[in-house]
């Protein structure tokens, strides 16, 4: 059984009448790089906020490491360096004096100031005052400040808000790097999916509160859905052809059709299918085959009438 | 816990809120000697203490504690920065101690000040041409009686604002209620009833009666020590959104 950093049972939040979290469970496994998918509003950041001991949920429990962060908030923290929303830096300060307030605060060595503004290649700037840098650089600070006790998991919040293409180039490599260059495991929030995408090796889909997934990139490429494109007329010949192919799983827009679930994708399949609507004299003008990506899937995975259905994986 | 301590003052560092500090001594200083340099204010050092003793009690005491506590908590009141201290795996009453003890520091720190230039200022004026001489000999106890009188029963001026500091994001809570508090304290000066009013505590250490003295005092030290704990208690245990 693969060893869990963080864990999630069965929390639920509310803020008055509204219902942020809805009985959710997550694992992050040791070593991953865990995004953290959803929209905005879903309830990322409420999860994160329970996961530092910031919030008290309703019910449920949330453990780090094993131990509980409501119960045992200390010891559960004493391992997670984070950066929630903003990576909150004090402008009057430089770059080392602020990674200074938080050593002081949880009595790391001296040294360790160099090795984390190292990490994040930031020495060179780390003697100007915050208020001079950039985003990108006050996010680097961030994750330095984060990473200064050596933490066994690392939480980001939007790591790469606001960034330009650049600097998001960066951070993502930054933190693909970081498992292999500290051993941290990562458990990152984005509504960018194209960027969880590049770099996670497990997801947790989250949508009005709810875990729609929770498991490893592999087990989501299981299920995503390819879809047939094909633009064929006229009608009243391919679409008997299309029926007789795939029943009951296509779709008509003129004389496109768009074939999902489950329908014969082998090439052979494909290319007799081509064959008859040739032979039923239409005029075959596409024909592809479109694997999905994980956007697709998240699209299709929060389409309302599969919310609040979880998928196990 | 003094680790906690150094880390809250290293966060102020050339920040606005030095410079506030140093607002208060400098126009005691100045008043006081406009006042002897033109030769037409109490020209005798007990005076002179008490006057300069009661500016401070009455309007720059209570002032210094909103613009102190305000700045203080608003470099933690940042986006981010109350979700970052408080995330940290220290003890979060420490960092709300740590906060009130460096708040009291301050506020300490501006009084010898004040002090310091109630003293100075005279000495200064003297030396313009045209100006009195200051009569009788400058008395330290009575300085030090008095300003060490209005910290201890400004403590729960200071407890006060220091809480709706911490609490409220919105700079226009503490600093409102802080003028708010000045300017009852001003219409109530000679109101018998004054010496319940906080903000009235530190101005009723020069009261001739000894009794009122002692009352405010007490009151003052005990009440600020309470809200103080009491507000410590509390944010440290309230959720953080």
């Amino acid at each position: 059984m693969t060893q869990s950093v963080l864990q999630f049972d069965n929390v639920t939040l509310r803020y008055g009448r509204l219902t942020a979290l809805d009985s959710v469970s997550l694992s992050v496994p040791k070593g991953a790089i865990y995004g953290f998918l959803g929209p905005n509003g879903a309830g990322k950041t409420s999860a994160i906020r329970c996961a530092m001991g910031l919030i008290r949920p309703r019910s449920g429990r949330i453990s780090i490491g094993g131990s509980g962060v409501v119960r045992q908030r200390r010891r559960a923290l004493a391992s997670v360096g984070a950066i929630i929303e903003n990576p909150a830096l004090f402008p009057n300060l430089t770059g080392r004096e602020n990674l200074e307030v938080t050593r002081q605060m949880l009595n790391t060595p001296k040294a360790r100031l160099d090795e984390v503004l190292e990490i994040v290649d930031m020495t060179a700037q780390a003697h100007r005052r915050v208020g001079q840098y950039s985003l990108g650089m006050r996010q680097r600070i961030g994750l330095a400040r984060a990473l200064l006790t050596r933490p066994e998991l690392l939480i980001l919040d939007e790591p790469t808000n606001g960034l330009d293409p650049a600097g998001i180039r960066d951070m993502r490599e930054l933190i693909r790097d970081l498992p292999e260059r500290t051993g941290a495991t990562i458990f990152m929030s984005s509504h960018l999916l194209s960027e969880v995408e590049h770099i996670a090796t497990h997801v947790g889909l989250l949508q009005n509160g709810h875990v729609l997934f929770d498991g490893s990139l592999k087990a989501l490429a299981e299920q995503q859905q390819a879809r047939l494109i094909i633009e064929a007329g006229p009608a009243e010949q391919a679409a008997p052809v299309i029926e007789a192919f795939a029943p009951g799983q296509w779709v008509c827009d003129g004389e496109r059709y768009t074939l999902t679930g489950q329908f014969p994708r082998a090439p052979q399949a494909i290319a007799a299918l081509n064959t008859a609507l040739v032979e039923a004299g239409c005029a075959v003008s596409a024909l592809h085959l479109e694997e999905a990506d994980l956007e697709s899937t998240f699209l299709t995975l929060t389409r309302p009438d599969l919310s609040g259905k979880a998928v196990a994986a | 816990m003094i680790r906690i301590l150094l880390a809250e003052a290293l966060k102020l560092r050339r920040s606005l809120l030095l410079l506030v500090a140093a607002t208060p001594p400098v126009m005691v200083f100045l008043l006081g000697m406009l006042i002897v340099a033109s030769g037409e204010g109490p020209s005798e050092w007990t005076m002179l203490t008490i006057s300069g003793a009661a500016v401070w009690a009455f309007f720059l005491m209570p002032m210094s504690a909103i613009g102190l506590t305000a700045l203080m908590a608003q470099l933690e009141h940042g986006p981010g920065t109350w979700t970052h201290t408080l995330g940290l795996p220290v003890p979060r009453w420490q960092v709300f101690l740590a906060k009130a003890i460096l708040a009291l520091l301050l506020m300490a720190a501006v009084s010898l000040a004040v002090a310091l230039a109630s003293w100075a200022a005279p000495m200064a004026g003297m030396l313009v041409p045209g100006s009195v001489a200051v009569m009788g000999d400058y008395d330290p106890g009575l300085a030090w009686r008095l300003y060490s009188q209005i910290l201890m029963s400004g403590l729960l001026v200071i407890a006060i604002q220091w809480t709706l500091a911490m609490r409220f994001r919105s700079f226009a809570v503490p600093v409102s209620a802080g003028i708010g508090g000045t300017f009852v304290a001003v219409a109530a000066t000679s109101a018998d009833k004054g010496i319940y009013f906080p903000w009235l505590m530190p101005v009723n250490v020069m009261a001739s009666d000894p009794a009122r003295t002692e009352f405010v005092i007490k009151t003052g030290l005990i009440g600020g020590v309470i809200v103080f704990a009491l507000a410590i208690l509390w944010l440290s245990r309230k959720d953080w959104r």
